[in-house]
């Protein structure tokens, strides 16, 4: 599913505010159309403060054009958020692995975890299960036909998306043949990780390491994993089996 | 004017002074989706030594105010699989392979150095004395002179090729480690590694990155090496400097050589920005033509008094 990586300096063809914390932004490049679950490593014109380039999943893409959806809230994301329609701004991608292509897709994602998600049952289709805190941190984002939670019940079930697979599952009649996919915040991948090796059901989780170079060349982003040792996520990942990794 | 960019570094002849600086370049051609790697003065490796290393837990790095500090812990595959994987890619460049190496204890340093010499890819070898030392307490080699004198007189009788001993900045006196570097017979000297540093999480009270500590690097460094380049350079002014820390335009390259420096080394320039080095290579031989300076090479040293 790894596709060539370039670096190039793109224009911001459309900038969405969805929610006071909520970016969309469209940029215009020549790379090689991403896959759900790649990454970017997104920077603007603003000097040397801060530093790094920020990692940030497609939320879609196409020939020609790439979208990501951040929340803002850092010093890096509040300048991404910042950057208007033909503004420059630095992307280096289609970064990483990917979610593999499989037969029966269970999509859970947590808060912010939702775009590699997105684009995946756009691109592939699936069932997707998104877990938010309350009914505005959607955004008007969730589509027709997603499951939703929310952690003080403004929104679909009281509970988070993990409680959602569970009661899929309850209803699924054996032999049980889907694949998890998820991304968001480690305790839920790891509650979620549980769940599917009880359940006996494979399970991915997208992780989000602290990355510098996003690109293979600096070893700043190792995650521990379950066999010693250490993976790199921009390189080997994002996306691994749950079972490789410590959540 | 067309600027002649090539400088000769301890008698190895590069065609323009920007190498990459080691640990943020790769092991090996992981940079050249991203530009033609055979464009560089020369390529520096990320450091390798006898046994593999797996490298600290995360956190490794912490941005701060244009910088970086890393605790990568010199995680590397080991000096076998290098040779093996690595340097045959290397070698497709056409331009100095530079391994950079060390040991944690003398022995194992020697070792390194003698196996990456018997590799006829590798052009010359650049020892990383800030590498903490396990037999002495985990003092870095770089910081005591009666330590660093003989670890370079060792690893310079365990090679024919030239050896450049990079040095660290967390020392009361650079001069004092640049000559036991020399005296111990090092052809050239890398100024500098990185600053030991650390932030802190002030919710969660901990020191960052994951020791406790790290090494800053990026622009926020540059004065600091730019003077330790001077300090070398004026107390030993036949020694090939290479110039890093900080480096992200071409003016930062002509200031590293009007200090003294020979060649210089792009490091954190590349994680912000992969394509980096063919940019500052441009605005430097721009800036040259544009201040005259056909040959670069002629103004190494030259901010210096009484120099032309
Ligand atoms: C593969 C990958 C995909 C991602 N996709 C998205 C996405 O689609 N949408 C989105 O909103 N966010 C995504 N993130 C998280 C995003 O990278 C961080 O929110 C962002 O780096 C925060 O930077 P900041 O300066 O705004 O905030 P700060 O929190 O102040 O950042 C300070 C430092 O910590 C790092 N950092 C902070 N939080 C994270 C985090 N969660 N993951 C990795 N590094 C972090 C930053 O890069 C920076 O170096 C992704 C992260 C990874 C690794
Ligand atoms: C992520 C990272 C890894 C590094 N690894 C090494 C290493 O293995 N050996 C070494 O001698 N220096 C290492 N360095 C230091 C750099 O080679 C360089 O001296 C330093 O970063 C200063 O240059 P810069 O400001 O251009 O980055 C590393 C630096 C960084 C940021
Ligand atoms: S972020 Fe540099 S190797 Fe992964």
């Amino acid at each position: 599913m790894e596709t060539e990586k370039s670096y190039e300096l793109c224009r911001v063809r459309e900038r969405r505010v969805l929610s006071p914390v909520l970016i969309s932004l469209t940029v215009e490049t020549t790379a090689p159309v991403a896959a759900p679950g790649q990454f970017a490593m997104l920077r603007g014109p603003w000097g040397d403060a801060p530093l790094l380039p920020r990692a940030i999943s497609y939320h879609d893409a196409g020939p020609g054009w790439a979208r990501f959806l951040f929340r803002t809230g850092g010093p890096g994301t509040d300048r991404l958020g910042r950057l208007v329609e033909g503004d420059p701004v630095a992307v280096a991608g289609p970064l990483g692995n990917g979610f593999p292509v499989v037969q029966e897709p269970w999509l859970v994602a947590g808060g912010i975890g939702l775009p590699p998600l997105a684009f995946y049952r756009r691109r592939f289709g699936g069932r997707l299960f998104w877990g938010v805190p309350t009914r505005e941190a959607t955004a008007g984002l969730a589509e027709e036909g997603w499951a939703l939670a929310s952690d003080d019940g403004t929104l679909g079930v009281r509970g988070t998306a993990v409680d959602l697979v569970a009661a899929a599952l309850q209803k699924v009649e054996a032999p049980l043949s889907p694949t998890v996919l998820s991304c968001g915040p480690y305790p839920m991948m790891a509650a979620l990780a549980r769940l599917c090796a009880a359940h006996e059901i494979p399970c991915f989780v997208s992780l989000e390491g602290k990355m510098a170079c996003g690109v293979g060349v600096c070893c700043g982003c190792a995650h521990p994993a379950k066999a010693g040792g250490y993976v790199h996520v921009c390189e080997e990942g994002p996306v691994f089996s749950a079972h490789e990794v410590v959540l | 004017m067309t600027v002649d960019t090539s400088v000769t570094l301890a008698g190895v002849p590069l065609k323009n002074p920007l190498m990459t600086a080691s640990g943020t370049s790769g092991h090996g051609l992981e940079l050249s989706p991203f530009f033609d790697l055979s464009i560089l003065g020369a390529f520096v490796t990320k450091g390798v030594s006898m046994a593999p290393r797996a490298g600290n837990p995360p956190p490794r790095l912490q941005e701060t105010p244009a910088g970086l500090l890393n605790a990568i812990g010199l995680e590397n595959p080991g000096v076998a699989a290098f040779v093996a994987r690595a340097l045959p890619g290397l070698a497709t460049l056409g331009i100095p392979v530079v391994v950079n190496c060390f040991g944690e204890d003398p022995e194992k340093t020697v070792a390194a150095v003698e196996a990456l010499s018997a590799q006829a890819a590798v052009t010359a070898l650049e020892l990383n004395v800030s590498c903490p030392n396990v037999k002495a307490g985990g003092i870095a080699f770089g910081t005591d002179p009666a330590v660093l004198r003989p670890l370079v007189a060792a690893c310079r009788q365990a090679t024919r090729l030239p050896l450049w001993v990079k040095l660290s900045p967390n020392v009361t006196s650079i001069v004092t480690m640049a000559d036991a570097a020399l005296q111990g017979g090092a052809d050239a000297l890398t100024c500098v590694n990185t600053l030991l540093g650390c932030d802190i999480d002030v919710r969660r009270r901990r020191f960052l990155p994951s020791p406790g500590r790290g090494g800053l690097s990026g622009p926020a460094t540059l004065p600091v090496a730019l003077l330790k380049v001077a300090e070398v350079h004026r107390a030993f002014p036949q020694a090939p400097i290479i110039g890093v820390g900080g480096i992200r335009r071409g003016e930062d390259v002509l200031k590293y050589l009007l200090a003294g420096a020979t060649a210089v080394q792009i490091g954190t320039a590349i994680l912000v920005e992969p394509t980096a080095p063919v940019r500052i290579l441009n605005e430097f031989t721009e800036l040259c033509e544009g201040l005259g300076i056909s040959r670069p090479a002629d103004v190494i040293g030259a901010a210096h008094p009484g120099q032309p």
